[in-house]
């Protein structure tokens, strides 16, 4: 097809794509009329328009030769291509930030400039992630700003889904937390531009080779790996299914941690949190530990299945979770997460017991190890 | 004056509807033919020429949408005299750099071009504009129906021009990507 046959199909897109565009544009300027006057002006307009585009070819050539580098796949060390969400990082000893989402980014960042020297892939969403970005610029806030645009409009990030995990790695302590307040400030700053609410957690791991191989052998990466001990270590468990939580994505390990009040640096409300009242009545707080983990897995997973079913869960002003127990007229509880737009349960997790929430334990206890969310996801409206 | 009435002067006293259309959408008209076309005599033709059409065409049509139906002839009339200048000489520079980003998710499917309907095209691209964020939505028709300029953009929503290009080359992406899972090869 070619552009011309294009933009005439785009001529007839829906009215309302159009008005939206009249309505956010304003054309107060009265229409210039062509004079002889203004044909003068037009041509002294041009020859400076000329100028002007000269000295901003001469900066943006400029600031692209500045631009960090994007390190292709091959010349990455461990960069596995059966991975889907491979590990790893470049140790070469130097300082480093690593973004994971899903996609996993190591940032080089320049110890005297302070400026982003290299863009690392560290697994096939992030290559692919990076292969769109046009970076232009090497300055740690613009980076981040050009990053968090590309993670939101291919759906990373979004209102329902709003976990970065930052992890420093190498370096000393002082150093370390001063790359995490540059990444922290150019994270905020960005995604205040962009109205989101991000929940941040950060980490830094003088040692990362203590998780490498934990990483490699769950095909997860350090940062990753260092989380979840981090969650697990904190909370004294010993006897959970690894697997499963190497499984979960980093917004799903970060909701678990809020769900199992483990102590993690967060900054930022992560997306379907529930309030401390809540939490209290389901009893997560009086459970054995590796059954509040499971439970805490079960919520998350739901969450996860409610967002993915329901496309509209990505616009924050329509739609907000509640996840909250309820009590019906048999003082059966159930555990609700429901759509307050249409005010539709969109998920439940629903089960017998008594009114403390000490009865309440073994019945949650019991359906998380047989299969609990696969009984109750019959009766789902997904 | 509102668009109801403004159409409904057209099946009274259809020179007052024509002065209120001028009054109300000239400039609007005029900035989408000159971005496209790239000058001021031009963009005069085609918004008197849009003039005309609307006084032809209403009565019998009544447009339920007056700011699109308006915006619309206007586009086609530029998109037509860009192709009559382009026969004589390359003009229209804005529209040429857009159509060139264009090229990125085009493989000349003459197939396509020759098909009779087009609807399943343009009911994708409805799909994948509502599909967008209002920022990304904006962005988009911004730069492909309207043909502003990039730094244009930038400006509007405040954003840097090197964040602008990086989301437009992404939704151009993403359009492909869409359209091709919709089965249409472009």
């Amino acid at each position: 097809m070619k552009t011309e046959d294009f933009m005439d199909l785009l001529n007839e897109v829906d009215d309302k794509f159009i008005q939206e565009l009249y309505e956010e544009t304003e054309f107060s300027k009265p229409a210039k009329k062509t004079s002889r006057t203004s044909i003068v002006w037009t041509r002294w307009a041009g020859i400076a328009a000329a100028f002007a585009l000269i000295i901003l070819g001469s900066v943006l050539l400029m600031k692209y030769k500045s631009a960090p580098t994007v390190i292709v796949p091959d010349s990455t060390q461990h960069l596995n291509d059966s991975m889907d969400s491979s590990v790893v990082y470049t140790d070469d000893g130097s300082p480093a930030v690593i973004l994971d989402i899903n996609p996993s980014i190591e940032i080089k960042i320049d110890e005297e400039t302070e400026q982003v020297s290299q863009l690392i892939p560290l697994n096939k969403d992030a290559e692919e992630l990076l292969t769109n970005v046009l970076m232009t610029t090497n300055n740690v806030s613009d980076c981040v700003d050009l990053l968090l645009t590309e993670l939101s409009g291919e759906s990373y990030i979004t209102p329902t889904s709003n976990s970065i995990l930052v992890t420093v790695v190498n370096g000393n302590e002082q150093q370390a937390q001063h790359l995490s307040d540059l990444m922290i400030n150019g994270l905020q700053k960005s995604a205040k531009e962009e109205q989101m609410s991000l929940s941040i957690v950060t980490q830094y791991l003088p040692d990362p080779e203590q998780y490498g191989e934990l990483a490699m052998q769950n095909e997860i990466s350090v940062g990753k790996a260092a989380l979840i001990s981090s969650i697990t270590e904190n909370l004294n468990a010993t006897d959970y299914d690894y697997t499963r939580l190497a499984d979960m994505n980093i917004q799903a390990l970060n909701q678990v941690a809020d769900y199992v009040s483990a102590s993690i640096n967060r900054i930022g409300n992560v997306a379907g949190d529930i309030n401390e009242q809540q939490l209290d009545v389901i009893g997560i707080a009086s459970m054995e530990i590796e059954a509040a983990l499971q439970l805490a897995q079960d919520i998350s997973e739901t969450y996860a299945q409610l967002v993915e079913a329901n496309p509209s869960a990505n616009d924050p002003v329509n739609y907000n979770r509640w996840i909250t127990m309820e009590q019906n007229a048999n003082s059966e509880w159930s555990l609700v997460i429901r759509d307050p737009s249409s005010g539709q349960s969109q998920a439940v997790f629903s089960f017998s017991g008594g009114s403390s929430s000490a009865d309440r334990v073994p019945n949650i206890f019991e359906h998380a190890w047989h299969g609990f969310f696969d009984f109750w996801s019959s009766f789902l409206p997904f | 004056m509102e668009d109801q009435f403004i159409v409904e002067l057209f099946f009274s006293e259809p020179d007052s509807a024509l002065e209120e259309l001028r009054t109300k959408y000239e400039n609007y008209c005029h900035t989408i033919a000159f971005n496209i076309l790239g000058n001021n005599e031009d963009c005069d033709e085609c918004v008197n020429d849009m003039l005309l059409r609307v006084w032809n065409s209403i009565p019998p049509n009544r447009p339920e949408n007056l700011a699109a139906y308006v915006a619309k002839i206007t586009r086609n009339l530029a998109l037509d005299m860009l192709r009559k200048n382009n026969a004589e000489r390359r003009g229209g520079g804005e529209s040429q750099i857009a159509f060139e980003e264009l090229g990125d998710i085009l493989h000349g499917n003459n197939e396509l071009a020759q098909m009779e309907d087009s609807k399943e095209i343009q009911e994708a691209l409805n799909r994948f504009l509502d599909s967008l964020s209002k920022t990304e939505r904006g962005v988009f028709m911004r730069r492909y129906w309207m043909v502003e300029p990039v730094a244009v953009i930038a400006s509007t929503y405040g954003m840097s021009l090197s964040k602008a290009s990086s989301m437009l080359h992404r939704l151009r992406q993403r359009l492909k990507k869409q359209l091709e899972k919709d089965g249409i090869n472009l």
